[in-house]
């Protein structure tokens, strides 16, 4: 089975990174800020660094961003034909389909996934999760809205996808169900929640030098029975890994616990 | 910009198309979209439809949930006697839908949900190709953003929520925190929205981040500046709070429509959104019936 780590292009130059990676594939890039997108001096870089051609992993492009991208995408066309992205936007799904079909190889990551399965369950760590494991929350479960199947085979061969990626159990179940597609599973933490207002910057930024870096912190109050989680621009609870013949592939972020944070407080701001 | 506003019965039709209103937007119980708040019999709607024929306004059908693919006929059924009594559009979510109403042969107006996460010109060409044709875009997208992504894009409508009203602190449809008071078996019953909770960081206060006031009254100048089309005031069960909502988004855009100037603007924001006391009329998701006399003011 493969192990990646994503990781962000502003950790490439770091000592330590070499022994953080431990031989796992990279992910370049990040699923929820503009800001951590590669560049292709990045993408040289860690290629030099590890030896092996990173796997590009992308965010909800705004225009600005989907420019830079773009041009990204250009030069890896032109030096590294059939690299791996994770798509998390149908924009740029759209984009590499229109100008690079058979260019790249098509990775649709966890937020596409979840455009089609909006609904989470059964929060690790919950009592509510308790004695909810029977007959009753697997009725519930299989009445989620979700995308029809049929459509989603569709297009996922309309746009060459190789593979999909999910860190919901559920969800990971109903592709290894009903879709021959290769599947990666992220752990140990599931999304909860991403936003643009970013915590370590107060508000949305034009320019960042990801001063979140690799802090986790850990966030809890009393109407929850278990601690979400902050990294960067998202939101996570614990995730543990799905036990799966179909799993060929799991994807973890580093991460280190930070106690604390002076955060930004937007007062005058609505609330409820 | 002109005003939508989400509305679910025929007397709030009544009251939002003649106080100002350019297009009311809603569903039906039966066949729900993706708020609660919905029509719970169809001679209203079609009523509130007529309605909106006899003013000049529009009207716009949500059916913008995810929905399973047995659903599907009806929901063409649906769509297809209400354009046939005068409605105007469709507010779509899920390309699967769009993509039957193609086969089908059935292309009304489509309008794109925020919930469709339109955030580039290629997004929206994604959607434009099924035969969308207004976009609802996120608050979290930047006016200078919005500007680049439509004109890089075909000549379409473009919706915003008013910044100062709708606030949204996590990026729709990737908010996957359990709903308040939520009678789903996995999730916790929150009392309000996760995102509005106060949580501890160690020893240290913790809220989940959104925008100030003063930004929100520079995003709101700018959606004007930039040219988009439609305000959008969001169907709810709560409707002297819709009210409140709808009388604050009509002022702050008609003055916008005399020229005010920017600082102007943010001052009236700020001093209009704090002096109205939101919180005094209660969560949206509370049902609070149509009040016997509507305030003059909010």
């Amino acid at each position: 089975m493969e192990k990646a780590i994503i990781l962000s292009p502003s950790l490439i130059n770091q000592k330590s990174t070499l022994e953080l990676i431990k031989g796992a594939m990279v992910y370049l890039g990040d699923e929820f800020c503009i800001h951590k997108q590669p560049s292709f001096a990045d993408f040289t870089s860690a290629r030099k660094l590890t030896g092996a051609t990173p796997v590009l992993l992308s965010t909800l492009l705004t225009e600005p961003a989907l420019k830079s991208y773009a041009v990204l995408l250009s030069e890896c066309a032109k030096k590294a034909p059939g690299t791996e992205v994770v798509v998390n936007d149908i924009g740029l799904l759209h984009f590499i389909d229109k100008n690079y079909r058979g260019r790249f190889s098509i990775t649709l990551g966890r937020l596409i996934t979840y455009l089609f399965d909006p609904k989470n369950t059964r929060v690790l760590g919950s009592k509510s999760e308790r004695g909810l494991e029977g007959k009753k929350m697997k009725l519930w479960e299989s009445s989620l809205e979700a995308t029809p199947t049929p459509y989603i085979k569709k297009f996922l061969k309309r746009y060459a996808v190789e593979r999909v990626e999910t860190d919901s159990e559920r969800i990971f179940k109903k592709y290894a169900d009903n879709m021959d597609v290769k599947i990666s599973f992220y752990y140990p933490m599931r999304l909860m929640a991403m936003t643009r207002f970013c915590p370590f910057r107060g508000g949305i930024s034009l320019e960042c030098k990801a001063p979140c870096g690799s802090r986790l912190l850990t966030l809890r109050t009393r109407h929850l029975d278990y601690p979400l989680f902050s990294k960067g621009n998202a939101y996570f609870v614990k995730n543990r890994l799905v036990k799966h013949p179909r799993l060929d592939r799991t994807v973890r972020f580093p991460f280190v616990k930070s106690n604390n944070l002076k955060m930004y407080i937007n007062e005058g701001s609505l609330r409820g | 910009m002109r005003i939508t506003v989400g509305v679910k019965s025929l007397k709030e039709a009544d009251y939002f198309l003649h106080n100002g209103a350019d297009e009311i937007h809603f569903s039906l119980k039966t066949v729900p979209g993706h708020r609660a708040a919905a029509f719970s019999n169809e001679k209203e709607l079609l009523d509130s439809v007529k309605l909106a024929i006899r003013l000049r306004k529009k009207t716009m059908l949500g059916l913008n949930a995810v929905y399973p693919r047995e659903k599907y006929p009806l929901l063409l059924r649906h769509a297809r006697k209400m354009t046939d009594h005068g409605l105007d559009g469709i507010i779509v979510r899920d390309p699967a839908l769009l993509e039957y109403f193609n086969t089908k042969k059935f292309r009304p107006y489509f309008v794109s949900s925020i919930l469709c996460a339109c955030f580039n010109s290629q997004a929206m060409e994604f959607y434009q190709d099924l035969g969308v044709r207004r976009f609802t875009l996120h608050s979290q997208i930047l006016p200078q953003d919005v500007k680049m992504m439509v004109s890089a894009a075909m000549k379409t409508e473009t919706v915003v929520f008013a910044p100062c009203i709708f606030l949204a602190a996590n990026l729709v449809p990737f908010c996957l925190c359990p709903y308040p008071e939520s009678r789903d078996p996995g999730g916790a019953r929150l009392p309000d929205h996760a995102c509005t909770l106060r949580y501890k960081c160690g020893g240290s206060d913790f809220r989940m981040l959104d925008s100030n006031l003063y930004f929100q009254a520079d995003m709101f100048y700018d959606f004007y500046g930039i040219g988009v089309h439609w305000l959008k005031v969001p169907r709810q069960m709560n409707t002297p709070k819709l009210i409140a909502d709808f009388k604050i988004t009509l002022f702050l855009n008609q003055l916008l429509e005399k020229g005010i100037d920017r600082k102007t603007f943010a001052v009236a924001v700020a001093e209009l959104v704090k002096r109205a006391d939101m919180n005094k009329y209660g969560k949206s998701y509370h049902f609070k019936p149509f009040p016997d006399k509507p305030e003059k003011h909010a």
